[in-house]
């Protein structure tokens, strides 16, 4: 072969190289362009997909893996997040890194790992770090591991002598990480776990908050916070230790939901009930679905299923009343509600919908006390307000005289 | 939120943030004033008194935090607490115009009316000069345009007219809601609300009639209908001025006999009770109708009782919220002393009746309703029961008669046929006694005879 001919060939080699990974970096982003738009309309699935396919061209690309991640965490993928993540952090160990690999092995019930990524993840300064410390301690907390969560505490400059945690916020910080310090610091003068516990369970943490409530209510001496306490832990949370898994998939269920992917969310929440068949949230949850679409015939079998689990489930038996109500069961509505309000008889959502089903009955000088004492525990409820306003005319204390009150 | 209570938040607000030479940011101060307000806008009122007074401990030489602490004091009745706060505010920065209107609204309260207007006409002067001369000053046509473009005016002269009515001089008033182009000449508001009553809501009901008491010439059967409607609403004062213009103004003996009747057995005969007390039971009352507040709302009854013992509408609210506890004598107790600060009082001997009768005490029951049908004999509801605590007591006839009566009554002038008391008449007429009694609907009475 003569040069000149090999000298050919290898150019139309090259070219065909250099064609070849021009399409190969076309086919990666416009796959990874579909599926970040696909994030932003919350089609998760479809994101997961189109990712999938961006990282099968360019396996190596982290912008790729890193919207893998993101997509397979929001569908409750914990175990493809983790494998994602661990190969992000195989090509760059950067701390950003490590935080998501942190986040999405904490879910997938990998906590030696995850503990590890949290670990590496603060060691770096980055612009994310103080938030990622936060998160590493509530993990430590959760986790049982109270001597480490000290120590990083003590490390982060959290820790002051005589501070009183539950009064008295942290500069740098979220309220609640220096609230879950006065647990480990001073659980016995510590009224402020109740909020504490309130805010982590509706965030979906189920262990944590039991294991506060119960350590509040042995722990405290004031008679009304315990009873209070108590009575949150029976009505709001599980009576049993839920396994991580469960946890974070109702997790993932109820944020798609919340997003109308409705589709993901019962998968989910399917998860959920195959990975701890005892725990309530999810089937309740996944009745809320049902309640979403007006399918209340689906949501009142996955209510009573929830309830027949736990009986002492607040928002389970206050949506199987709903749900009741919306199928016309009034009566049962009721007597349902009454089983919410021996749970709670301070929960102005239970108030509130005992009035409207009596109304719906014609009951209304039942019903106006009801909804009375709903807005007397909740005044932010402007519906109550607003039927209270019709029936009682306009609020004559605005003004001094008639005009003042009634110019609408 | 009314146009009232929003002008009132923007003042607050422009009151916090432009006030000059004080220690804390004004911004501090504007952002803590706005959350708090907040609560109250959202109608967390005890949380938003409590956070109003930390506010003013925290910034006590600003004017903006004890203004909205004494706003929402004033709100919920606690009248000396929002004078103080007031006066305090206005000692602190007394060219401010957010106290000033808030002291008038005070004063308006408290019966204070001539004070109250100094206090407006100073409110005045913080709208720009033109527009102040022309509200002030200015002829007929220029008050009515800056009054019009100004909805701060427009509150301003809104309330002076009715402060002039709480005064009594129906005729100054008149003028002045010509003057401020509030009503138009010529127009007939009158038939106006009339024609419309039977489809509007209340405040729409009250702008109508209100318009027609303004008019000129009055109309007599308007004007006595916006005291009806004042008297539902609890402000006894304005009402007693009105049914009684309303009665002085009609030609018609009858209509004349009846004003007489309603200002005697609704309006204690005309006799005038202290402002205080009648705002001390508007807001009571609203307290526990809405919020459910009990403790709040006696506290605030038995302060207005202090004040005025011979006004019987606290204590039939408290009779109220001592039904709705459970607690039946003194509920009992409540209604008759209401019957001993006013023994003509329709209502008082009503409820007792009403109560006696949910007891079963039958025979206790049979002369207080009587009383109550002598002072209102178009009370279809109590003469059900009369006819019902008749029968009870084995006095068939009686029964049969009073509930013909009603039954008539009920025919001649109501949409309501009552089909089970009918029933139950024509029961008994065939088959004689049953073993139940007869069934007591109580119908929602005409307009100026409910809410208390």
């Amino acid at each position: 072969m003569s040069f000149r001919r090999i000298a050919i060939v290898a150019c139309l080699a090259a070219a065909l190289a250099l064609a070849a990974t021009a399409t190969a970096q076309s086919a990666f982003e416009s796959a990874l362009e579909a599926g970040l738009a696909a994030m932003r309309a919350n089609r998760y699935r479809d994101a997961l997909e189109r990712f999938r396919e961006a990282v099968a061209v360019a396996p190596d690309n982290v912008a790729g893996l890193l919207a893998r991640v993101r997509a397979a965490n929001s569908l409750g993928e914990f175990e493809e997040a983790v494998i994602q993540a661990r190969a992000i952090v195989g090509f760059s160990p950067a701390p950003e890194h490590q935080a998501w690999l942190a986040a999405v092995a904490e879910r997938a019930g990998f906590s030696d790992e995850a503990r590890a990524a949290y670990r590496a993840s603060v060691q770096g300064e980055w612009l994310g770090r103080s938030d990622i410390a936060e998160s590493f301690l509530l993990f430590l907390v959760d986790n049982g591991d109270y001597p480490a969560a000290l120590d990083l505490a003590r490390a982060e400059g959290w820790i002051a002598p005589e501070r009183d945690y539950c009064r008295d916020p942290i500069p740098g910080i979220n309220r609640r990480t220096g609230m879950l310090l006065a647990w480990m610091i001073h659980p016995e003068q510590a009224p402020c776990l109740l909020s504490v516990a309130r805010s982590l369970t509706d965030e979906g943490y189920t262990r944590l908050p039991r294991r506060i409530l119960a350590d509040l209510t042995a722990k405290t001496d004031d008679q009304k916070l315990r009873t209070r306490a108590a009575a949150f832990l029976r009505a709001r949370l599980p009576q049993h230790d839920v396994s991580t898994a469960a946890e974070a998939l109702n997790g993932a269920g109820y944020s798609l939901a919340r997003r109308l992917q409705y589709e993901d969310a019962i998968l989910a929440y399917q998860r959920a009930m195959a990975a701890d068949p005892r725990f309530s949230w999810p089937p309740s949850n996944l009745a809320r679905v049902y309640i979403n679409r007006k399918d209340y015939t689906q949501a009142l079998d996955w209510l009573q299923k929830a309830v027949a689990l736990n009986p002492d489930h607040l928002r389970a038996v206050q949506n199987l009343g709903w749900t009741l109500n919306e199928l016309g069961r009034r009566d049962e509505a009721l007597a349902i509600y009454q089983r919410a309000l021996a749970l709670d008889p301070d929960d102005a959502w239970t108030h509130a919908n005992i009035g409207w089903a009596l109304l719906k009955l014609g009951r209304e000088s039942e019903a106006v006390p009801e909804l009375q004492t709903s807005l007397r525990l909740d005044p932010s409820q402007r519906n109550v307000r607003t039927f209270l306003d019709t029936r009682f005319g306009s609020d004559p204390r605005l003004g001094p005289t008639p005009f003042g009150s009634n110019d609408r | 939120m009314t146009r009232a209570a929003r002008a009132l938040v923007a003042l607050l607000l422009v009151v916090a943030s432009a006030a000059p030479g004080v220690m804390a940011e004004p911004d501090e101060v504007a952002a803590q004033v706005e959350r708090v307000t907040q609560a109250y806008r959202d109608g967390r009122f005890q949380d938003a008194l409590v956070s109003a007074r930390d506010l003013v401990k925290q910034f006590p030489d600003e004017p903006a935090p004890r203004t909205l602490y004494g706003s929402i004091a004033e709100y919920i009745g606690e009248f000396d607490e929002a004078l103080v706060a007031y006066a305090q505010a206005r000692a602190l920065s007394p060219d401010r115009a957010g106290a000033q209107y808030r002291m008038g609204s005070l004063l308006v309260r408290l019966g204070a009316y001539d004070q109250a207007l100094t206090h407006l006409d100073f409110f005045v002067t913080s709208f720009p000069w033109d527009a102040r001369w022309k509200f002030l000053n200015g002829d007929a046509e220029q008050k009515a345009q800056v009054v019009k473009a100004e909805p701060g005016l427009e509150a301003i002269a809104q309330l002076k007219v009715d402060i002039v009515m709480e005064k009594g001089d129906l005729t100054q008033a008149r003028t002045l809601a010509h003057e401020y182009g509030l009503v138009a000449a010529g127009r007939n508001y009158c038939t106006d609300a009339r024609q419309r009553a039977s489809r509007r809501g209340s405040d729409e009901l009250f702008k109508a009639f209100r318009l027609a008491a303004l008019a000129t010439p009055p109309d007599p059967d308007c004007v006595w209908w916006y005291g009806q409607w004042l008297t539902d609403e609890g402000y006894v004062r304005l009402a007693q001025h009105m049914v009684s213009e309303g009665t002085r103004l009609t030609t018609s003996p009858v209509n004349k006999a009846s004003g007489e009747r309603y200002l005697k057995v609704r309006l204690m005969g005309g006799r005038s009770i202290s402002k205080r007390a009648e705002q001390l039971a508007i807001i009571g009352r609203q307290r526990y109708l809405r919020e459910r507040d009990a403790d709040g709302a006696t506290h605030l009854l038995e302060e207005a009782i202090r004040l005025e013992p011979g006004f019987p509408r606290p204590y039939l609210h408290l009779a109220r919220i001592a039904w709705d506890r459970g607690e039946r004598t003194s509920a009992l107790d409540w209604l008759t002393r209401a019957i001993q600060a006013d023994p003509e009082h329709w209502r008082a001997h009503r409820n007792l009746a009403q109560a006696l009768v949910s007891l079963g005490r039958y025979a206790d029951a049979e002369p207080r309703l009587r009383r109550t049908l002598e002072l209102f004999g178009d009370d279809t509801g109590a003469q059900l029961m009369l006819a019902r605590v008749l029968y009870s007591q084995g006095k068939y006839e009686e029964y049969v008669k009073e509930t013909r009566l009603a039954l008539q009554f009920a025919e001649t002038w109501s949409r309501q046929r009552f089909p089970e008391v009918r029933e139950f008449l024509t029961n008994y007429e065939a088959a004689g006694t049953a073993s139940t009694l007869p069934p007591t609907p109580d119908p929602r009475v005409l307009m100026g005879w409910n809410q208390d």
